[in-house]
């Protein structure tokens, strides 16, 4: 593999061929090309193929090709094939030899002194020469308010300007890297999940070294705004023109016959959770009131919604969705009292027990824990526990023991069962005298739970590459040789050079040379780019 | 309703701006210097009350006026304006003035299609700080993109010498002889062809159930003689001509869009959501359209050979032109694409999500990357950029409205 390779130098390379090819210009922007129209085509195989058809039977030894070629190339999530991310990977080895090809360039010309010797530079390297009657003095004097002196010897002077922009392309391709490294890193390591709940439940996810108890959910909607397409007493649609009243708006809408009329409202019959522009109605934002347990402990208080999800020892938690069409009776309470006995039925004591707490047993091993109350207990097909209704048919309060080794039992205590106890270990428990007991109807909030590694390359990322594209594209790299064949005779030779932006360097140094009446003659040759 | 304060003074500044660019293009003719005087005033009278409607909108919906289609390209048109000052002091050549002033009209029309409702609560998804850095970024990129192409447009169009102008405007009727010729297959296509072939496309023969068999074996049968033709007509056309024609083409397109975007606006046309071929429908009246306005445009500039006559710096065009790629590539890399995703992280759990409108983002910022590394290190300048830069144009107008067509995460925009 390391074939000697002639660079455009003429110099003979030892690199491998590969690494050589790797590093060109040419194959960077074949690369780009080809993955451009790769994504191009790969979005609208989407609209071309139903999905469905990879599933169905094939209906022929053409299909069964077809189904073949399909599922081979993993057309049905073509931006996670193995094609995709190995033309990805491809691209990323080239910025990686792309890199290591320019950072000793680049710390060359960094660290280049500049030349003073007055035949080192010429006319015919320069992009920009110029020649003018005017002595160098006052032209240098000039010429240093926009470009730093870099170096000043009898016969030369040299102005550079934002010599940080030669930094700019090697950052620049750094911070794609590190991009590259982030995502190839994410892709092959982290967790996600759904999950969701009522309020009083308690979320947990593979892997996730904490519970979350959601507190409460809300949806937020916006008031009542002018100009805003509203459903009017669950019949009609119409639009808000203006307050009629404090509690009625002016609604336009179309009668039959087509033509525009003004009904006036109240408020009770419009309805803010609909709007005809969007799907989601005319919803401000979706919140969720959550507090993160570990071991059982409260250890943290947070409210998640929309763009402000919760993070917390590297899982992130956000507000996917939530789920209006199975509303759920939702109960709190202050507290109930713990009544522990003995195996015989005396009362040993009575402990107060808040909603989501726990009390360690006196004279035992176990925890109980607080948990949901229910008005009217029953038990689904599945044997869940419910709620059937609102009203206090059968009130029940959901204890967990926990005890030494992993011990888990949970147990409902029935409120209006006197004497009805659970029997665990030495101990009887019963759970009475609940205080402010609450009911409400509650919807489940939906958040999706992920754990992604690899994200400080892409923060890193993203702002090496920044940094590199503002040095790259706002600053110019400028450099001036001014010779002087002597102070005495008016002639001065000014060597302009840069790689970018030629004409508008033109046109600046046209405003510094041509004043005081120098007769300025000017070559520019913008196909000039390397210095 | 009447409309609010915002849309007048953006009417307002329609007609302002409409008044600035007649002014210029009379201007070119004309080269008097009341022209360029009214134009500038003009301008100026526009963009004035543009920046006051979109404060206004601002103040009176209570968020950053980004967060639809028609407060983008709004935005995108006061960008233009603003390239259009900087430009004119940069360079302090009124030729590049005249160049940019209808990308401003352009890119005005089109918001002027689009729903222009203020009272449009904004979307849990969107009530973040980042919609301003994002959607701003993004769109002052793609209104560099714009003036690039403006810029290139013309280059492409006028940029030549005394002979080459020769050459080019003479054998050129061939070029919409051999299209017109087209027409009648298509049209055979479409009507004869089309049941016969329904059900015969390659990809049903591989066992794929199209969901629209015709328009794609249609489109097919239209462009593979229409590649044909168009690659004969090429070996025998020099390359200014080549260029000519690429740049009335492209017009033509960008016509044959704004048509369809009128229809669309009208509701002549209609495209719903359950048409999975809808963009297929779009593109294929933008190709009808465009057709025919490249082919009036073509006549118009042709017998006129104003283009010729403009004796453009093609220099001084190639720098703008690759001046406003400069400008509009970190800024669109910052703001598309790094605050795109850093936001989608908060709102959606990821930084990239393969959405549509991501990966319409991406193949842009790929093309104008290619764009950038085929300049700098193989030296391309002039007619091949600019033909570099009306492409990437075509793709992020593409991208723009793609989110119609393709839906996804981005589909409320």
């Amino acid at each position: 593999m390391n074939s000697p390779v002639t660079t455009l130098a003429g110099n003979v390379s030892r690199k491998p061929k590969l690494w050589a090819m790797l590093s060109t210009m040419k194959f960077a922007i074949w690369i780009l090309i080809v993955l451009g129209v790769l994504s191009l085509a790969s979005l609208f195989s989407g609209e071309l193929v139903d999905p469905l058809w990879m599933k169905q039977e094939p209906s022929g030894a053409g299909a069964a090709f077809g189904q073949l070629v399909y599922k081979t190339l993993e057309m049905d999530q073509p931006f996670s094939s193995w094609w995709y991310r190995g033309l990805l990977g491809v691209l990323s080895l080239s910025l990686f030899a792309c890199v290591l090809e320019r950072t000793p360039i680049v710390w060359r010309m960094w660290s280049r002194k500049p030349e003073l010797d007055p035949r080192a530079v010429n006319e015919r390297t320069a992009p920009i020469y110029i020649t003018t009657s005017e002595p160098s003095k006052p032209l240098i004097d000039r010429l240093s308010k926009s470009l730093g002196t870099r170096a000043d010897s009898d016969g030369v002077w040299v102005g550079e300007s934002h010599r940080l922009a030669l930094w700019g392309p090697l950052l620049t391709h750094i911070g794609l890297l590190l991009l590259a490294i982030g995502g190839l890193v994410g892709s092959f390591g982290g967790t996600h999940s759904r999950a969701g709940g009522y309020a009083g439940d308690i979320v947990a996810a593979e892997d996730m070294p904490f519970e979350v108890r959601i507190d409460s959910f809300r949806v937020e909607y916006y008031p009542f705004q002018p100009g805003q397409w509203v459903l009017v007493d669950g019949e009609w649609i119409g639009r808000l023109v203006e307050r009629d009243s404090d509690n009625s708006w002016k609604i336009e809408r179309r009668n039959q016959m087509g033509e525009l009329e003004l009904v006036s409202m109240e408020d009770e019959w419009i309805s803010n959770d609909w709007d005809i522009r969007s799907t989601g109605g005319n919803i401000k934002q979706y919140i969720s009131s959550v507090t993160v347990l570990e071991d059982g402990q409260e250890v943290l208080e947070r409210q998640i919604s929309v763009n402000t999800p919760l993070r917390y020892r590297g899982f992130r938690l956000y507000q996917s969705s939530y789920d209006p069409d199975n509303p759920r009776v939702i109960t709190s309470y202050d507290q109930v009292t713990l009544v522990v006995s003995d195996t015989l039925g005396n009362v040993l004591n009575r402990l107060p027990l808040k909603q989501g707490g726990s009390v360690q047993v006196p004279d035992d091993s176990l925890t109980i824990f607080a948990g949901r109350f229910l008005p009217d207990f029953k038990l689904d097909s599945r044997r869940q526990a419910y709620s059937a209704s609102g009203n206090m048919a059968n009130p029940a309060v959901e204890l967990l023991a926990r005890g030494p080794n992993g011990y888990e039992r949970l147990i409902w205590s029935f409120l209006q069962m006197q004497g009805h106890q659970i029997t665990i270990g030495a101990h009887r428990f019963e759970a009475t005298e609940i205080q402010n007991p609450n009911t409400t109807i509650g919807i489940a909030t939906i958040f999706e739970i992920r754990r992604t590694i690899g994200t400080e390359f892409l923060w890193l990322g993203f702002v090496v590459s920044s940094l590199g594209l503002i040095l790259c594209f706002y600053m110019t790299h400028r450099i001036v040789y001014v010779q002087s064949p002597s102070a005495d005779i008016p002639l001065t030779r000014v060597y302009a050079f840069s790689k970018k932006m030629i004409r508008g360097f033109e046109h600046d140094l046209e405003a510094i040379t041509k004043q005081n009446g120098a007769t300025v003659e000017m070559t520019v040759q913008p196909e000039i780019v390397s210095y | 309703m009447a409309p609010s304060l915002d849309v007048q003074l953006f009417w307002f500044s329609f007609w302002a701006y409409l008044i600035g660019w007649l002014s210029f293009t009379i201007w070119l003719a004309a080269r008097k210097p009341f022209w360029t005087k009214l134009g500038s005033i003009s301008f100026a009278a526009g963009f004035i009350p543009q920046t006051i409607a979109f404060f206004w909108r601002w103040n009176h919906t209570g968020h950053f006026p980004m967060s639809n289609m028609y407060e983008y390209m709004a935005v995108m048109s006061w960008m233009a304006v603003v390239s259009f000052a900087f430009l004119t002091w940069r360079y302090k050549n009124w030729v590049i003035s005249a160049l940019i002033s209808p990308v401003v009209i352009m890119l005005m029309v089109a918001a002027s299609l689009l729903p222009k409702d203020p009272s449009q609560q904004l979307m849990p998804a969107l009530r973040s700080s980042w919609l301003m850095i994002h959607v701003t970024l993004a769109s002052v990129g793609a209104g560099a993109f714009a003036v690039a192409a403006a810029v290139s447009f013309v280059y492409l169009l006028a940029v030549r010498s005394e002979e080459e102008t020769k050459r080019a405007f003479t054998p050129s009727f061939k070029i919409p002889m051999r299209v017109l010729v087209l027409i009648p297959v298509a049209i055979a296509a479409l009507g004869g062809v089309s049941d016969a072939l329904a059900n015969q496309s390659a990809m049903q023969l591989l066992g794929a159930p199209m969901r629209n068999s015709n328009v794609l074996v249609l489109l097919g049968i239209y462009l593979v003689p229409a590649g044909f033709i168009w690659n004969y007509s090429f070996k025998k056309t020099p390359s200014v001509e080549a260029r000519y024609w690429t740049a009335i083409a492209f017009s033509g397109l960008f016509m044959g869009a704004l048509a369809s975007g009128i229809l669309l606006s009208s509701q002549t046309l209609a495209l719903t959501s359950d048409s999975p071929l809808r963009i297929f429908e779009f593109f294929g009246v933008t190709l009808v359209f465009g057709t025919l306005g490249a082919f009036l445009l073509h006549t118009a500039l042709g017998f006129g050979r104003v283009a010729g006559k403009l004796h453009l710096d093609g220099r001084l065009l190639d720098e703008v032109n690759y001046r406003s790629v400069a400008l509009g590539y970190p800024l669109y890399t910052l703001g598309a694409l790094f605050a795109g995703a850093i936001w989608a992280e908060s709102a959606w759990g990821s930084f990239w999500s393969w959405d549509p409108k991501e990966v319409g983002a991406l193949i842009i910022w790929l093309f104008y990357s290619a764009f950038l590394h085929a300049r700098y290190q193989r030296g391309w300048s002039g007619p091949r950029t600019a033909v570099l830069s009306l492409i990437g144009f075509a793709m992020m107008m593409l991208s723009l409205f793609g989110n119609y067509f393709f839906g996804g995460l981005h589909a409320y925009a």
